[in-house]
């Protein structure tokens, strides 16, 4: 299998904190990793090293065999190959649901503006948000403003996807529509990695599931046999934590 | 058990949403709950009715009743009254063209119209925000540069010492806060820049500014900055102080715009950053278009503030609006006249602020509805 991520040996410090700790990861084209863990495990800080948004000091990043070092250039390549999904959404308010869409493409891919247009469109339709293009993100509900936010990043037609928490932030009755957009990438054959708690849809979709701890990878293991039986005490302490729920 | 009962309940039945209860008052009604609603208010009403109608008609009557309209020397109020207004009407083209050749007077009213129609394309709900900007920081100081200075088009050239009165108030005035906009951003990301040289320069150039007062730095304009310059080279004395005010404005614009960068959250950056679109691209694309729509209360704001301290540039011998009263007030035919003067001088200032701020007033109130 090609490889399209290969970290190694990463370590990271927040002033003297040390927030991740001799992280090796490798992903394959196509495969679906699901990332898991207590709370300041450093599950987003490991994503955003993986395309930058964080500085790492030790150890290597490879992304579409670009290697992240300060070079902007190369930082800005690897980013246009990565699509995120915030938390939060993100989205720019001051701009038009289309417009969030064409932004990168006319601006990074260089398109003309038509093309750019029919290319926001067609993703915009594949979430189902097509009919809201010209809304300002204010005017959406969040599950459907986390959708607007995931179409964006399709638009640039990235090798990877990775999504932080995307429905962490939503009213429970929107999670679904959001989780189901996810599923349908992730059947048609893209890249993802996820930091997520829902179980269900790590055991539906995920290749593998990481387990993280104090900054370290603590387990690896499919999805089943991690939540069925994982293997160390924090991560059945983690589970029993998530399943009270 | 008892409490589990009555507990539960389940309204197959909701109650149904109606109209709001409308209280009609009338004008009178509303008079009285508004200006009569208790003792204090009904006093403080009374007082402020009773102040006007002692001040108002001795106003009125010195001000328009027994006021000299007519005339064109001071002999012709000698024997009134009241007012005399006449030195505002016997120097009225010097108040606003200065010293302008009186042929080309009209390329200063048409800088006049275009200042004025600035007001209406700010408030303007059809014009987008870019072009609004690219009216106001590029086509709007072009223009009033071209017209005012001339030697271009076919325009024939006017020095800059011929402008006095509300020329100088208003080119200073609008040129000094448009030009210094564009400063004014560099300045709040150069003050977060991460390379430590461009930081320290912006940040000194922000502090200096900020804490000197502004006739300090207009006397350097005026007289020490051409100690530094190779000699013979002479730079136009409305240039050098359009530069002060510039700078000036632009250390005080550039807090205003660092104040709504915080505003905005990091998540928009790293959005952007994210996608792959590079600082400038983003800044410009992203983060200033929100920026500018937070600040522009505050900008108009200092706007005004700066406005008025066009006046200053008095102390270096240009001849401003304000100090076209003070010469008068100073000549011999009109020296006795120094209040009507000032009360005409205040009320010009009055009235352009003032439309100014309600403008802006408009403005802000479009801005937090619309998107
Ligand atoms: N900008 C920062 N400065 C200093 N410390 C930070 C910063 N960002 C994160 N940290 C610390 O690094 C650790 C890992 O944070 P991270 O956000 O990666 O955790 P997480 O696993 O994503 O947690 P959560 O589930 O709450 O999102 C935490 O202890 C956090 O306090
Ligand atoms: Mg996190």
């Amino acid at each position: 299998m090609e490889s399209i991520i290969k970290v190694n040996k990463l370590n990271k410090w927040y002033g003297d904190f040390h927030a991740l700790v001799d992280v090796e990861l490798n992903v394959s084209l196509g495969e679906k990793i699901v990332i898991c863990g207590p709370s300041g495990s450093g599950k987003s800080t490991m994503i955003r090293c993986l395309n930058r948004l964080e500085e790492h000091q030790e150890g290597s990043i490879i992304v579409d065999d670009i290697e992240l070092t300060h070079d902007i250039k190369n930082i800005e390549a690897v980013r246009s190959e990565v699509g995120m999904v915030f938390q939060h959404f993100n989205l720019f308010p001051h701009m038009t649901v289309l417009e969030n869409c064409m932004f990168a493409l006319r601006w990074v891919r260089k398109m003309p503006e038509k093309e750019a247009k029919e290319v926001a469109m067609q993703f915009l339709k594949r979430v189902y948000i097509d009919i809201h293009a010209n809304k300002f993100p204010g005017q959406l509900s969040g599950g459907q403003q986390q959708r607007v936010a995931i179409a964006r990043a399709l638009c640039m037609k990235p090798r990877v996807m990775l999504f932080d928490e995307p429905t962490s932030a939503l009213d429970p009755e929107m999670v679904s529509e959001v989780l189901d957009t996810m599923v349908e990438l992730a059947e048609e054959g893209m890249t993802m990695l996820c930091v997520t708690h829902e179980m269900g849809f790590a055991k539906k979709i995920a290749d593998r599931v990481i387990f993280m701890d104090a900054g370290r990878i603590v387990e690896e293991a499919d999805p089943d046999s991690f939540f069925a039986n994982p293997q160390s005490q924090r991560g059945k302490d983690f589970l029993s934590q998530i399943l009270q729920h | 058990m008892a409490t589990h009962k009555t507990l539960s309940k389940v309204n197959l039945t909701p109650p149904e949403s109606r109209a709001r209860p409308q209280n009609k008052m009338t004008l009178l009604q509303k008079a009285r709950q508004r200006y009569f609603s208790n003792l204090l208010n009904s006093f403080l009403t009374l007082s402020v009715i009773i102040a006007f109608i002692l001040i108002l008609p001795p106003l009125l009557q010195w001000a328009i009743f027994d006021a000299v309209f007519i005339g064109s020397t001071q002999e012709a109020c000698e024997v009134a009254a009241g007012a005399c207004w006449l030195p505002i009407a016997a120097r009225f083209d010097l108040f606003v063209y200065g010293f302008y050749p009186e042929t080309e007077t009209w390329r200063v009213n048409l800088v006049f119209a275009a200042s004025f129609f600035t007001l209406v394309v700010l408030v303007w709900r059809r014009i987008s925000m870019k072009l609004k900007l690219v009216y106001i920081v590029a086509f709007l100081p072009a223009l009033i540069f071209v017209l005012l200075y001339g030697g271009v088009f076919g325009l024939d050239s006017v020095s800059s010492n011929k402008f006095g009165g509300l020329i100088i108030t208003i080119f200073l005035g609008l040129i000094g806060s448009i030009l210094s906009l564009p400063l004014g951003i560099f300045l709040a990301l150069g003050r977060r820049s991460t390379r430590p040289v461009i930081r320290i320069f912006c940040v000194s150039v922000i502090e200096l500014f900020r804490a000197m007062p502004m006739i300090t730095w207009l006397f350097m304009g005026a007289l020490v900055l051409q100690l530094f310059l190779p000699n013979g080279m002479e730079v136009d004395k409305m240039i050098r102080v359009v530069f002060i005010l510039v700078l000036v404005s632009a250390a005080s614009k550039a807090e205003i715009i660092r104040a709504g960068l915080q505003a905005i959250p990091v998540g928009q950056f790293e959005a952007s950053a994210a996608l792959g679109v590079g600082y400038w691209r983003t800044m410009s694309m992203v983060i200033m278009p929100q920026v500018l729509k937070v600040s522009i209360p505050a900008m108009l704001n200092s706007f005004i503030g700066m406005f008025k301290d066009t006046s200053l540039v008095a102390i270096i011998g240009l001849l401003d609006f304000l100090s076209v009263g003070m010469a008068t007030m100073n000549s011999d035919e009109w020296g006795k006249y120094g209040i009507e003067v000032y009360i005409f001088v205040a009320m010009i200032y009055f009235v352009i602020l003032f439309t100014i701020s309600r403008f802006s007033l408009t403005l802000e109130k479009q801005l937090e509805t619309g998107h």
